[in-house]
């Protein structure tokens, strides 16, 4: 069985899919295949509207039949009403063995998505992350095909690889006209970026996108244009903003977390790359947030402005924004209702497709260009391996995002993370599943000390300038040694032989697999 | 041992874990456990629970433990509590205490006090946690932060922490309850034995007290077999009648290293009104530095209370740095760094305490009595204050070049 360049062991295949071993960070020997697209030409209708009664209607007309695959958005995350309805319509309808393909599965309960496996509507899933309910399942064996995970820079290149081949795309937006024009920036549900749609919509065989906020032609801003969408629907709700934040957005006052916090600040405060111009993407999650305002600080002491901030977008990035202390704020997802309406409120508070943000098989993706990206972890060994994937004993607790892609973009990459958690060491010798590089991962900040991977492209001056800043550093192993001196050992949780998800790199090389979770 | 009624010991907070004990009358050992840890830990929880109850020996007994994370220290003071409620026994603090003494680290040639932090002796969660924060001084507590109710169970939560939880290189402090509490005895035996840097004695109001708790300490040291005079003291001062006797409480025994400012039984004491601006405070704060200079022992001190006032922490702390202080109580861990950061040398005193260590040096090098500089003569006390000048220098990250006395 071949060994990737992380050491795991995979077999040649699962099922039909082939595995590419993960390679190594070196991108030489990468083909370039030309881009693949499942959108057909249609004749403009000259009456103009698109718009269908009924999303069983619109599924019916689009010819979604058995084994077809579809996709959605999660940019209304924990606040989503889509999935729910198309899917219950689908299930309505009798339509069995959907692949599904949304950006990420969140965590939505109401109804559940394992309902839609159970009762033979969906048979497989792609998606950058299952959270929750299904992510459990699918762990304990749910599905017979495994899962395929894959970063958000590694969807587009896949669809356009003709890997995944979507046939109906289901778009929610907060704002749509009758001819298709649609966006997330406005009306009573906006959920901001549709950054995530835009590779659906231009590479999809059908179109629906779904609004509760039909507006008069044309709807303006222009997110998703009408040239590219089929069929409208109306239906009562698309989703709860407030609910955005929930999950992976949330403030804290744990002190344990603001310490951290305030470490990543100073770690980013004390390099050379802190400079006029410089760029970060803080992202969502507790500590994240705090840091941005860490960050804030000394970025108002020192009086240094940043070019962009990236990716995910922040109610407390916008505050920086309106506070001149970033030029341009580029938004592949809005992580709260503040961040969701500031789009539409800012010239330079801009959307972009995450094709841009984060797809490294394109012509130039903005991830190039970052400075500094903060990442939480669940996991990390003392190779420096990232699981944000599976907790201590298999359960699934998060999803990939972008963190392998802003891991590989990023100059320096500041991980995040707790080195106990409970009785749960999270600074171990192995992860169990890795789902970003060692190599690419430059400083892992805990409350227990600062740790500066050696084999990182940056580790020298970052030594130099920590040193500088009279930060003191601990080394990797120590950690370990500490989380587990606290802990014990943790006996290592037993898998069967059943491989229940494939987790990809951006190149679309497999950089691990998880088992079943024996119970 | 026998157990005589059921009874339950911790909570189902995270990192904690909620023990019920039953007798089980000639049935033998009947262990449950329920964990979120299970599949990893679970034969590690069932270990510790099988050893808790061997040493206590207790045979016949059913167990039930409800487990939210808790690090294995938490499980053994877990049990150890439900054991003796159970029992209506107290713990044999001194024959525990033999089989393991912690070993006090002194990698620090000076300990720094510039921060301490009172951690309830009654939170795992928090005793977990603050291990890890930037205080130079960590203050486990069984006064005020403990119910009641919880006295007992707080003994072997700070007792196990002590001696199994001491992660990095701090100095450690037990605040025990009141000298004429009904816990002060026990309080004492567990402390002692936990074996740390120093125990914080609150409401301090003679000398007389401090001998008295003094000599209590050295019987306990003497019983369970540790150095005798290893263990310090610090004399909480929170009454008018320990202000007016702070002189003599200083100087009451040479175990006695700082005495700590304690503001709001102060105030009260007083009848006066607490303000942030402090003046109500001014003479006592004067007082408890007169005693400690001339005793020359640390000064700490009181709390800001409100913790989310950073900025007016920042000027009572600049204050308090002026007006000589050593260091200062802290309640809440984002209190820490703002009060650390005050307590940073300046370029030109930590030149100045190079210099006088560079002189000292040489004096002793040329087997001098007296070393002087710049006309005036260096004695241990200023010898003393070069080196902490240096130690916080070095804590607050800043380089010390030329001669590195302190390494």
């Amino acid at each position: 069985m071949p060994i990737n360049a992380v050491g795991r062991v995979l077999p040649e295949r699962v099922g039909n899919y082939v595995i590419k071993p993960y390679q190594g960070v070196s991108n030489e020997n990468l083909e370039l295949p030309k881009v693949v697209s499942n959108r057909r030409p249609a004749l403009s209708p000259t009456s103009g509207s698109k718009v269908v009664d009924t999303l069983e209607q619109a599924i019916l007309t689009a010819g979604l039949k058995d084994g077809m695959t579809i996709s959605f958005h999660h940019s209304f995350r924990e606040g989503d009403l889509i999935v729910g309805q198309v899917l219950t319509a689908c299930r309505n309808l009798g339509i069995k063995n959907l692949r599904f393909a949304p950006s990420a599965v969140v965590n939505i309960n109401n109804p559940s998505i394992v309902d839609f496996v159970c009762d033979g509507t969906i048979n497989r899933i792609e998606a950058s992350g299952i959270r929750g309910e299904l992510g459990d399942a699918v762990i304990e064996g749910l599905m017979d095909t495994p899962v395929i995970l894959r970063p958000h820079g590694a969807r587009p290149r896949a669809i356009e690889a003709g890997e995944l081949e979507i046939d109906v795309a289901f778009i929610g937006a907060s704002a749509a006209d009758e001819c298709g024009n649609a966006t997330g920036q406005i009306g009573p549900n906006a959920c901001g970026s549709l950054g995530y749609s835009f590779i659906d919509a231009t590479s999809a065989g059908k179109v629906i996108v779904i609004t509760d906020n039909l507006v008069d032609y044309p709807c303006v801003p222009i997110s998703i244009s009408q040239q590219y969408v089929d069929y409208v629907v109306k239906v009562e709700k698309i989703g709860i903003p407030e609910k955005i934040g929930a999950g992976a957005t949330r403030m804290t006052d744990n002190p344990r977390d603001l310490m951290i916090a305030k470490r990543v600040a100073d770690v980013i405060a004390a390099s050379r790359l802190f400079r006029d111009g410089f760029s970060f993407q803080t992202g969502a999650g507790a500590i994240s947030i705090a840091c941005t305002n860490y960050l804030a600080e000394y970025m108002e002491k020192k009086n240094i402005k940043a070019s962009f901030a990236l990716g995910g977008i922040t109610a407390n990035i916008v505050d920086m924004f309106n506070k001149d202390l970033v030029r341009v704020l580029l938004c592949s997802q809005s992580f709260d209702s503040v961040a969701a309406r500031a789009i539409a409120e800012h010239q330079n508070i801009i959307e972009i497709d995450n094709a841009v943000y984060s797809n490294k098989f394109s012509k130039g993706c903005m991830l190039d260009k970052l400075n500094f990206g903060v990442l939480p972890a669940l996991e990390v060994d003392v190779d420096f391996n990232l699981n944000i994937l599976t907790g201590s004993s298999g359960e699934m607790l998060g999803g990939l995002g972008g963190g392998p892609d802003v891991a590989e973009g990023a100059d320096i990459s500041i991980v995040t993370l707790p080195i106990i958690r409970g009785r749960t060491p999270s600074v171990v010798k192995k992860v169990f599943t890795i789902c970003t590089p060692g190599d690419t991962v430059a400083v892992v900040v805990t409350e227990a000390g600062i740790a500066l991977n050696p084999r990182h492209k940056y580790y020298e001056v970052l030594k130099e300038d920590l040193e500088e800043a009279g930060l003191k550093t601990v080394s990797i192993e120590y950690l370990c040694q500490l989380a587990l001196s606290m802990t014990g050992t943790p006996k290592p949780i037993e898998c069967t032989d059943k491989i229940v998800c494939i987790v990809e790199y951006w190149d679309g090389t497999v950089i691990d697999v998880i088992r079943q979770v024996k119970r | 041992m026998q157990l005589k009624h059921p009874a339950v010991a911790g909570t189902l907070e995270s990192c904690d874990v909620q023990v019920t004990i039953h007798p089980n009358d000639g049935m033998g050992l009947d262990i449950h456990i329920e964990s979120i840890v299970k599949a990893q830990f679970g034969d590690a929880i069932l270990e510790t629970v099988r050893d808790v109850l061997a040493a206590f020996e207790v045979f016949d007994a059913s167990v039930y433990l409800v487990d939210k994370g808790a690090l294995d220290w938490v499980i053994r003071s877990r049990m150890q509590a439900a054991i003796c409620r159970a029992a209506d026994c107290s713990f044999d603090w001194v024959r525990g205490g033999q089989k393991k003494k912690r070993e006090i680290s002194v990698q620090q040639r000076v300990p720094l006090k510039r921060t301490s932090l009172y951690v309830s002796g009654s939170s795992p969660v928090n005793m977990t946690q603050a291990v890890f924060y930037n205080e130079d001084c960590m203050v486990y507590d069984l006064e005020d932060s403990v119910p009641i109710s919880e006295k007992d169970a707080a003994r072997f939560l700070v007792y196990n922490a002590v001696r199994d939880h001491h992660i990095l290189d701090k100095y450690v402090l037990i605040r025990i309850n009141g000298i004429y509490s009904e816990f002060i005895y026990e309080d004492l035996e567990a402390a002692v034995c936990a074996c740390p840097n120093a125990l914080r004695i609150p409401k301090v109001e003679s000398a007389d007290e401090v001998q008295r708790i003094s000599g209590m300490v050295a019987d306990i040291e003497r019983k369970a077999g540790l150095e005798i005079g290893s263990i310090e003291l610090w004399c909480n001062i929170e009454s008018y009648l320990g202000i007016i006797h702070a002189s003599e409480i200083a100087k009451a025994d040479p175990r006695v290293v700082a005495l700590a400012l304690g503001a709001e039984d102060f105030t009260a004491s007083m009848k006066a009104r607490r303000t942030k601006q402090g003046l109500e405070i001014f003479y006592a704060r004067n007082a408890v530095l007169m005693a400690c200079r001339s005793a020359g022992i640390d000064a700490i001190d009181a709390v800001f209370s409100d913790i989310n006032d950073l900025d007016g922490l920042h000027e009572d702390v600049i204050f308090t740095r002026n007006l000589g202080f050593d260091g200062k109580t802290v309640v809440h861990p984002r209190q820490i760094d703002v009060v650390n950061s005050a307590f940073t040398p300046s370029k030109k005193e930590i030149e100045y305490a190079q210099r006088v260590l560079a002189a000292a040096e040489e004096g002793k090098q040329l087997n001098k009595g007296a070393v002087t500089l710049d006309g005036s003569m260096i004695d241990k006390p200023i010898e003393l204050r070069a080196l902490t000048t240096l130690e916080q220098a070095r804590a607050a990250g800043i380089k010390i070049g030329g001669m590195n006395h302190a390494d």
